[in-house]
Formats: C-alpha cells, sequence, structure tokens
C-alpha cells in the first residue's frame, strides 16, 4: 500500500527539511519502521526500547488517532495519509 | 516595503523599508526609507534591530541611549495565515549579565496590532530619549505615505491593560493598540511589564483578550519612555491571496506543524494546556518552583477536569485557523456560555497556578487574569514569586513581604497586585537580583538573568544558550523528554545545528505556532512578496542573527560563568523525576567547552 507519512518540524529538520515522505507499508508499524530505516535520524523519535513507539508521538491515519483503530497494527490502504505529531510542543 | 526591482531574487540594496525615528525628548520626528543591508534586515523583526542595538553603547536600561525599537517581519500584515507579529527589541531591564550590564532583547507578539501598523505603511519606529510627559504615538496612513504624532496619553494613566485599550477604542474606533498596564507605569518597581496588544476578540467582544510581548521588559522600557500606548489607525489591506499563499494556508490550517495547537474538534490535540498531561505522567511538570513532588495534584488542571465546569472556547487571532487561545467562560445552568473568565495557556496556567502550589482552577483563573491586567510577563512573575514562595517554605522564622508560601492564595494574589502597582520593588525586579539579595540564588529559576520558563532546567542544558527566552529562542526543552538522549555529540548538535533555527520566525512577522518547516516559510515568503530565497540563504540570514545575539551578550559582559543553569540543578537532583539525571557540572562543563567551539569561530567573523 502506498502511503505519505507527514512529519512536524521536528523531524522534518532533521531529513533535510522534507514534510512528507512517501512510501510502501500494509501497517502503521510498518509503515514507521521503513521511515526509520529510509532515515536512521528519527530513530530515537520513533522508537522506544525496541518496538515500543514513542509514547509522546501521536499517530493519525487519515484524520484519525490510531489508537481508536488496532493502534500500530491498524492496516493501510493505498492513498491513506499518515500524520505523526509530537505530544508536545511549547509556547 | 518597498521594492527597487521586480527581479525575484534583488539585491538587499534593492529593497527599502519605512522607519520612523522618533526623539521623544524633543518631540522631533524623521521619516525615511532605508535600505537593506543585508538579508537580515530584508527579513525584520530582531534581525534587524539588534543591528540597530549593535551601534549603540547602553550601561543601564533606564538610560536616554537605549532606544526602544518597534518593528514586524516581512510577513507580517500579508495574507500569509500568523503573519500578525510585532517586535519590541531594547536593552532590557531584566535581562542582564553578572556584570550588571543590560542585555539586548526582543519580545513578539500577535494580535492585530502589527498589520496595521504594516499598512499604513511603517516597518519600524525607533524611539529615542524619553518624553517628559505621558504620550501615545499615533501611527496612520496619510495620501503622502505614513505619519505618526505624538499625543498627550494622561487620561490612560492608572488604567489596567484591557481598560486602556477599551478607552482607546472609543477615541480610535477603526485602530488596534499596544498598550502597558500599571506595571509599565510603575517601570522603577517592575521590570518585567509587558505590552498588551489588542485582538479583534477583544475589540468586538469587549472582554480582556489581548496577546503579549511579556518577555524582557518592554513594557517597562515604555514605561520608562512615558510611552503609554500605540495607536496604529489604517484601513484594512489584505492583499490578495496569491494560489502559492493559499496552499501554505492550507497546510498551517490543517498540517502536522500546527496540529498540536488546534482544537480537538478539528482533529487537533487542544493546544499548549495539553501538555499538561505527558509532562505530569514523567513528573517533569513544574510545581512548587520546579521541583515535582510525583503526587497527582496538578492532574486537576488537566482540560478534561474543567470541562464540566466551565465552557471552554479556542478562539484565535486575526484570520488564524489554528485557534490556540483556550479561553474559560463560565457555564451557565443551562450549559451556554456565560462571562469571560481568563485565558489558560500552558505557561500562564502553569507557573501561575501548579508551580506556585494552586490546583483549583477557580484560584488559577483569578491569578492568571490579575497578571494580565496589571500588564506583566506571566512567565517573570511567577517564575520570580515561586521563588519568593519557596524561599518563605524554607525560612518560616524569616520570612519575606507578606509571608506566602505554596498554595496560599489570598496571600499570592496579594503579592501580584502589590507587584503589579510597584509597591514590591524586590519583587519587581525579578528573581535573579531577588535571589542575590538574599543570598540563596541556587533555587533561583533564571539563566542569564530571565525567568525560565515551564520546563525543567533538570531537562535542558541549551536554556544557557537562548537569547531571548528559554523556550523561545532555543528549541532544546522537550528533546529530554521526547527522546532521552544524555550524550553530549546529541546535546551539541542540538544546540548548534538545530535549536536555534528556532529563531527563524523572531525575523520573518509569522507565529511558532504555525509550524511551517523551512520549505513552508520560503513558500510563503515567496508568495506573499515575490521573493525567492534559498533555503541555505535563509537558515544563513537566521545563523547570523542568532549569532549576534550571542555577540550582543558579550558586548555586555556576559562572561563563562554567566552561560549556566540554577545551581540546585548539579547539586540536588529531583530523584521524582523520571527523566535521567544527566546534567552535573563535568557534562555541563564539557558541553559548554564544545559548544563554543562550534560557535566563536562563527561569531568573530561576524
Amino acid at each position: 500500500m502506498t502511503v505519505r507519512i507527514a512529519l512536524p518540524p521536528l523531524f522534518s529538520e532533521r531529513i533535510g527539511g522534507r514534510g512528507a515522505v512517501d512510501l510502501t507499508a500494509p501497517t502503521v508499524r510498518a509503515a514507521l519502521v521503513k521511515l526509520g530505516e529510509s532515515y536512521p535520524d528519527l530513530n530515537s523519535l520513533l522508537w522506544r526500547s525496541g518496538d515500543v513507539v514513542n509514547p509522546f508521538l501521536v499517530v493519525f491515519v487519515n484524520d484519525q488517532d490510531i489508537q481508536s483503530h488496532d493502534g500500530l497494527d491498524t492496516p493501510l490502504h493505498d492513498g491513506d495519509e499518515i500524520v505523526v505529531v509530537t505530544s508536545l510542543e511549547g509556547g | 516595503m518597498r521594492f527597487l526591482s521586480d527581479q525575484p531574487h534583488p539585491s538587499p540594496d534593492q529593497v527599502l523599508y519605512h522607519r520612523f525615528t522618533v526623539d521623544l525628548g524633543s518631540g522631533d520626528i524623521r521619516a525615511e526609507e532605508i535600505p537593506c543591508q543585508n538579508l537580515e534586515d530584508v527579513l525584520g523583526g530582531f534581525g534587524r534591530s539588534f543591528q540597530i542595538l549593535e551601534n549603540h553603547d547602553v550601561k543601564e536600561a533606564y538610560h536616554r541611549n537605549n532606544p526602544l525599537i518597534v518593528n514586524t517581519g516581512i510577513l507580517t500584515g500579508t495574507t500569509v495565515m500568523t503573519g500578525l507579529r510585532t517586535y519590541f527589541s531594547a536593552y532590557s531591564p531584566l535581562k542582564s549579565s553578572n556584570k550588571g550590564l543590560p542585555a539586548a532583547i526582543w519580545s513578539a507578539g500577535s494580535g492585530k496590532f502589527g498589520s496595521i501598523l504594516k499598512w499604513t505603511g511603517t516597518d519600524e519606529i525607533i524611539f529615542n530619549y524619553r518624553s517628559p510627559t505621558p504620550v501615545l504615538a499615533l501611527i496612520q496612513e496619510n495620501a503622502d505615505g505614513p505619519s505618526l504624532t505624538l499625543k498627550p496619553a494622561h487620561h490612560l494613566l492608572g488604567l489596567d491593560t484591557h481598560e486602556k485599550i477599551m478607552a482607546l477604542q472609543k477615541e480610535y474606533p477603526d485602530a488596534h493598540f499596544a498598550v502597558i498596564g500599571p506595571a509599565g507605569e510603575n517601570y522603577k518597581n517592575v521590570y518585567y511589564a509587558a505590552v498588551a496588544m489588542s485582538t479583534v476578540n477583544q475589540l468586538k467582544s469587549g472582554d480582556d483578550k489581548c496577546r503579549f510581548a511579556g518577555r524582557g521588559g518592554m513594557g517597562s522600557m515604555m514605561g520608562y519612555k512615558n510611552l503609554i500606548a500605540l495607536v496604529a489607525q489604517c484601513k484594512d489591506k489584505l492583499g490578495k491571496l496569491t494560489p502559492t499563499v493559499r496552499d501554505v494556508n492550507r497546510e498551517i490550517a490543517r498540517g502536522p506543524g500546527s496540529k498540536k495547537f488546534r482544537d480537538q474538534s478539528k482533529g487537533g490535540l487542544g493546544g499548549t494546556w495539553s501538555n499538561y498531561q505527558p509532562l505530569q505522567k514523567a513528573y517533569v511538570l513544574p510545581e512548587n518552583n520546579f521541583r515535582p513532588k510525583g503526587h497527582d495534584l496538578p492532574e486537576r488542571l488537566y482540560r478534561e477536569n474543567q470541562e464540566a465546569a466551565y465552557v471552554i472556547k479556542d478562539e484565535s487571532c486575526f484570520r488564524c485557523g489554528i485557534n490556540c487561545h483556550k479561553n474559560i467562560y463560565e457555564r451557565k445552568p443551562d450549559g451556554s456560555k456565560g462571562e469571560f473568565r481568563a485565558k489558560f495557556d500552558y505557561e500562564p496556567l502553569d507557573l501561575l497556578a501548579t508551580n506556585l502550589g494552586i490546583h483549583d482552577a477557580e484560584q488559577a483563573l483569578r491569578l492568571v487574569r490579575i497578571v494580565d491586567n496589571m500588564g506583566m510577563d506571566s512567565i517573570s512573575c511567577g517564575t520570580t514569586l515561586s521563588y519568593v514562595l519557596d524561599y518563605n517554605e524554607r525560612h518560616p522564622e524569616h520570612s519575606i513581604f507578606n509571608g506566602a508560601t505554596f498554595g496560599q492564595f489570598d496571600a499570592i494574589f496579594e503579592l501580584i497586585e502589590m507587584t503589579g502597582r510597584g509597591e514590591l520593588p524586590e519583587m519587581g525586579r525579578g528573581v535573579k537580583r531577588l535571589s542575590e539579595k538574599m543570598g540563596e540564588p541556587d533555587y533561583a529559576m533564571h539563566v542569564k538573568g530571565l525567568e525560565l520558563p515551564a520546563y525543567l532546567p533538570d531537562t535542558n542544558p541549551g536554556y544557557a544558550w537562548a537569547i531571548a527566552g528559554g523556550h523561545m529562542s532555543m528549541a532544546t526543552f522537550l528533546l529530554l523528554v521526547m527522546e532521552n538522549d544524555t550524550t553530549l555529540d546529541y546535546w551539541v548538535k542540538a544546540i548548534t545545528e538545530r535549536g536555534l533555527y528556532q529563531v527563524r520566525d523572531d525575523l520573518i512577522g509569522s507565529c511558532k505556532f504555525a509550524g511551517m518547516n523551512h520549505a513552508a516559510a520560503l513558500q510563503a515568503i515567496q508568495g506573499a512578496t515575490g521573493l525567492e530565497l534559498s533555503e541555505d540563504e535563509l537558515l544563513a540570514a537566521v545563523r547570523r542573527a542568532y549569532l549576534r545575539g550571542l555577540k550582543l551578550e558579550r558586548k555586555q559582559g556576559y562572561e563563562m560563568g554567566d552561560y549556566t543553569l540554577p545551581a540546585q540543578v548539579f547539586e540536588e537532583p529531583n530523584s521524582k523525576l523520571e527523566t535521567p539525571h544527566f546534567i552535573t557540572r563535568e557534562f555541563f562543563s564539557e558541553l559548554r567547552d564544545r559548544v563554543w567551539a562550534v560557535f566563536d569561530p562563527e561569531i568573530q567573523a561576524l
């Protein structure tokens, strides 16, 4: 499934300013793993101790929080948009 | 601004900005168009004002040689969403080196004042010297360009920030305003007075919903200059929305960068207030003078725990789709919205409630509102207060002021009122001076003389390199919680390669909550002005502007010893925190050496 992952500035500043990444993955977990493989600088933001996602991230698929679906195992479909948001930002 | 060339990439001197230079002592006013000298001049904000300050030798903030510069950024007043910022810059009465010299600072605020100012044709005003009598500056658009007139302002004295704005609205119904409150009028005894700027919502509803340029005492500087208010009067001149800007705005309103700040009903995470939950879960939410207790009392102020008692509305500045303001209204028996009470943004809420040992929303509302009405920076006021409460708890036999300690609402409220009225100079001059006078600086939460925002210094060694507010000018304040990395390499990189670019929005006139990445910022500039820049050019200008800030600190006597954290961070690690204790004196010393090894050659080359 080809999907787009939209990233906040905290992520994009580490990958040359890229605000979104297109990739192919069957689930949200697979998509985030692939994102980290393509851009290793993002792994410390994405993951905590192995395959536990950073608790300070909120992940949406097509504007729905994945926690209201199957979490990281939420299946993806062609054209889906994943949005990664940090639950902590200042101001 | 005026472009002399229709080339998409003109040299800076082909871009002119309009400046008024006002001699408040004599009343002389000079208007001129100035050719930009470099890209920082073109972009505006502190990128321009710090170059002006660099050419002034100022030993005391309250001195006739200290100019107050009011300007805008290249996106202010454009169709780019959040392009609303006004910047106030001067040598600060509050932030100062250990040698006692005032540091240059800027403070920014939104509302609609900046847009109107820009639409009059004015890009910058330099206020020199001091007026012998209270005045306001009226900036208008005339047939032959902008005009500036000084007018008597005695009638505004004594009014709070909101009252001043509403009084001015009666005189100038189609204008917007930047005013000081009682604290600014009492500038001799209050060094952290803020500038309050009117919003469309405020003028329409009559509710006190100002936005503030709070940091560094720019309201105190207005007070010193006897400049009580700025009035910008001009018809709306919003330009035509280009397809490029429309795309940028759509991204700002719906994209991931602002999602944190948007309303939950609009797919967002609910604004900065929603920082409470994740920070509390890790016990890094500042409580009782930045010393979390590891208990659940702060949870009482979670938004979800206030929904039943109040109507909480997400409201916005002019034309902004983010709606980051969380305005609290009484809930009537039928569930509808009653009287406006105050706003609950993360910083004021934590620093004027949880960090003072207050866990009751009703009390928090009153504290937030009185600080706004008095016209004080809620960060500096709150952090100085928490030191006072801490001191009194440590010294019950020798307490200071009214003896207030954590959680004592009435006594805390009294301290705020007295401070705003100028009756407690030791409290009003900030935590650095107070703690040095009391001989106990170790738990005074400031860095370089500026009070810390609501993020623990135990989690952020980068505070030492912030140049105008710990969280607004160095984006390292949440990294430990986000990534848990405690290596030196990580922190050197975080400070020297990423964190400093946080100040980009403090040149260009947009709000950080827009969450634009650099590509989007470039697109916004091109779409709104036609100016085409590369990312390298933009980032180089931002970096030069930031480094100029460090250079200015050195000019004002900052030395290695000024670049540190509160001693408590090193000496008394808080075992309640779930984040690791890694900022030892050894770690910090090595970090300092490595950061300066990067910055020093660049500063010398400026």
